[in-house]
């Protein structure tokens, strides 16, 4: 999965972007000097927990949102500064899917009608927009009956592949989903994910952004872990699985249970609450809850240390091979 | 009955109950606050027996409550009783003056409304920007300044200095009589028998109140629409129309139409509450209409007179809602969800 990346051209790209949210004293922020990349063929997936950032993320790779310094890249071109006007016509090129379609949708046009709409804007005249969809449709897995149904009559899961569509219609290079699966249950979530593994193909590059990272390793090449809008660790999706090294990684990890009962015990418990933005302390952001924290954690903040070839983790210990939470438990 | 036309009977009969809620508190208030009636009514200096008569012609020897139900039976027969000052039936002199206020009101109500949509409106898209500021820290200004103050400070301005406006003498110039009652408005009874001075006067008479109270409400208004539209603004629904890249026009109609709802109930409860303020300012401009009625009487503690006016303005603020309740359920869109 991971040599599909190594290769291919960087689609779009943060480089130290960082997003503040809110006004005067309120003013905090939500993304801290962020870097990453991904290309073509190629699926991102951006992991954290609610308030770390991920949808602001999301929104940066497309401009949506006003960055407070760095640069956002799509296809090599800078468009950071670009004014509304010039980048609305970039975006049938950068796309994005929500996780409640229900609440983005016009609950008053048909499947068909919402899927063929950004068609409307970007496509140059005389596309045949109805084979268009058509084709997608198939493509999909999405039936003609449904087609002329309306977003309150399909199922979630068909819903949001109607999201999905309509993202994709425009055949755009950079295709960003934040939380698809969210409000979908694990068989639907399965089944979208089966859907999008097989747009790779396609050449386009997908960032897609989840709260449970193992609902997402089986379809990314390369995982982000998100905290208070830092990047903790990202790298391949086989060598992160295998051996995280940051502890807040390890602690997402054994969050998940394992298959196998007899490994029971082995989930490290984080203290605290997940942390919002407005109560950053100085230093490693995750140093509060961390439970290998030492003092120099809390007065300086690491920055994304380069581990072998191709994985970033921001953790002081971490060049010491000293990151690892030890299962003493 | 269909649904729609049950709840529109059902929003005038709570009108009517909240207008008698109204008569009654106003008849109390005013009855504790205006000391001995009896005293005002005699004139400068009535004599014990002319005070004593006066007493017992009016009633005013019997308890409050029974003078209380006696004062509302007359209302519901629309009966106001006659104005302790003129001897007019106080029914007909509002009658009469109604036209003036709800000239000025309708005009202020249009007019700031077209000033403070788009204002609000590019304050929001400009949001938190040099002109965003200039636009709320104006508005709040507008909010905060004492209607009357602004009316003279538009004077000052507009008629002593530059000298463009007519002096504030009522409705028309002093010089014309007001044109034949067809309306109401000199204005349009004006423009209708096609006597283009006195049309041209009765306007010229009509700027600068109707302005100052457009600014009034727009002030306020403008506050209003911005926050409706950046509640919009940040909607997932909105969020995802610009990652579509929709142009401007159609993110602006996308925001506008979520925004209504807030912008008409924000409005009508605003032009529900204008009569206060058009009553300063009709004072100021010596008007002539309800407004300044109700004020004269209650510096004069003229009874029947006073819960006229208040009775009044009860009756507009129901009327607006009333109207507002109508199109807005005219306007309802039914969004089936499953």
């Amino acid at each position: 999965m991971s040599d599909a990346g190594e290769t291919a051209a960087v689609v779009a790209e943060l480089r130290r972007v960082s997003v503040m949210l809110g006004r005067g004293q309120g003013r905090v922020m939500a993304l801290n000097r962020i870097d990453l990349q991904v290309a073509e063929g190629q699926i991102l997936a951006v992991v954290g927990e609610s308030g770390a950032g991920k949808s602001m993320l999301a929104r940066s790779f497309l401009r949506l949102v006003a960055c407070e310094g760095g640069s956002v890249l799509l296809d090599g071109d800078d468009i950071t500064a670009l004014p509304e006007r010039r980048l609305r016509r970039l975006r049938g090129r950068m796309t994005m899917a929500f996780s409640d379609p229900a609440d983005v949708l016009n609950p008053r046009m048909s499947a068909r009608a919402l899927i063929e709409e950004p068609l409307r804007l970007h496509a140059p005249r005389g596309t045949d927009r109805r084979a268009a969809v058509d084709a997608l449709a198939t493509r999909l897995g999405l039936t003609q009956p449904e087609l002329a149904l309306r977003p309150g009559e399909l199922a979630p899961g068909r819903l949001q592949l109607v999201g999905l569509g309509r993202a994709m219609v425009t055949r755009p290079r950079l295709l960003v989903l934040d939380e698809p699966t969210r409000d979908l249950d694990a068989a639907a979530a399965a089944d979208f994910l089966a859907v999008l593994a097989g747009l790779r193909e396609d050449g386009m590059a997908i960032v897609v952004t989840s709260n449970d990272i193992a609902a997402v390793q089986s379809i990314a090449d390369r995982i982000a872990v998100l905290y208070l809008g830092e990047i903790s660790e990202e790298g391949a999706t086989a060598d992160l699985l295998r051996d995280p090294l940051h502890p807040y990684t390890q602690s997402l990890l054994s969050a998940h249970l394992p298959a196998d009962p007899s490994r029971r015990g082995r989930r490290i418990r984080l203290r605290g609450d997940p942390p919002q933005p407005e109560d950053r302390t100085p230093g490693c952001g995750f140093a509060p809850r961390c439970p290998i924290a030492e003092s120099r954690c809390r007065s300086g903040a690491p920055t994304p240390n380069q581990v072998g070839a191709d994985r970033r983790v921001a953790c002081l210990r971490v060049l010491e091979g000293t990151s690892r939470i030890p299962l003493s438990r | 009955m269909e649904r729609p036309v049950r709840a529109l009977l059902r929003r005038i009969g709570v009108g009517l109950f909240l207008a008698l809620v109204v008569v009654f508190t106003s008849f109390l208030l005013v009855k504790l606050g205006a000391g001995p009636t009896d005293l005002l009514l005699g004139g400068p200096s009535p004599g014990v027996e002319e005070r004593a008569q006066l007493v017992q012609d009016y009633g005013l020897d019997r308890p409050a409550f029974v003078q209380l139900v006696r004062y509302a039976i007359r209302v519901l027969g629309g009966e106001l009783g006659r104005s302790w000052l003129t001897g007019e039936s106080v029914l007909s002199e509002l009658l009469h003056r109604l036209p003036a206020t709800l000239e000025l009101m309708l005009y202020a109500i249009l007019l700031g409304t077209l000033m403070a949509v788009p204002t609000g409106m590019a304050a929001a898209f400009a949001r938190d920007t040099a002109e965003d500021r200039t636009v709320r820290g104006t508005s709040v200004l507008g909010e905060a300044m004492p209607p009357f103050f602004l009316a003279l400070l538009l004077l000052l301005v507009f008629f002593r200095w530059l000298d463009i406006a007519p002096a504030p003498s009522g409705r028309i110039s002093i010089v014309l009589s007001p044109p034949p009652t067809i309306t109401g408005s000199y204005f349009i009874d004006a423009f209708l028998m096609q006597d283009s001075i006195a049309a041209r006067s009765a306007l010229a008479q009509l700027v600068l109140p109707v302005f100052t109270l457009a600014l009034m409400l727009g002030a306020s208004l403008t506050l209003l629409v911005r926050g409706a539209m950046l509640a919009q603004m940040d909607a997932p629904h909105f969020v995802y129309a610009r990652a579509q890249g929709m142009s401007r026009e159609m993110l602006t109609i996308i925001a506008l139409r979520g925004a209504l709802p807030a912008i008409g109930g924000g409005l009508a409860a605003q032009s529900a509450a204008l009569l206060s303020m058009t009553a300063l300012v009709e004072y100021v401009f010596a008007w002539g209409g309800i407004g300044q009625y109700g004020l004269e009487a209650m510096a004069k503690a003229d009874f029947a007179a006073v819960q006229g006016f208040i009775l009044a303005s009860a009756a507009i603020a129901a009327t607006v809602h009333l109207l507002h309740a109508v199109i807005r359920r005219l306007a309802r869109i039914r969004i089936r969800r499953a």
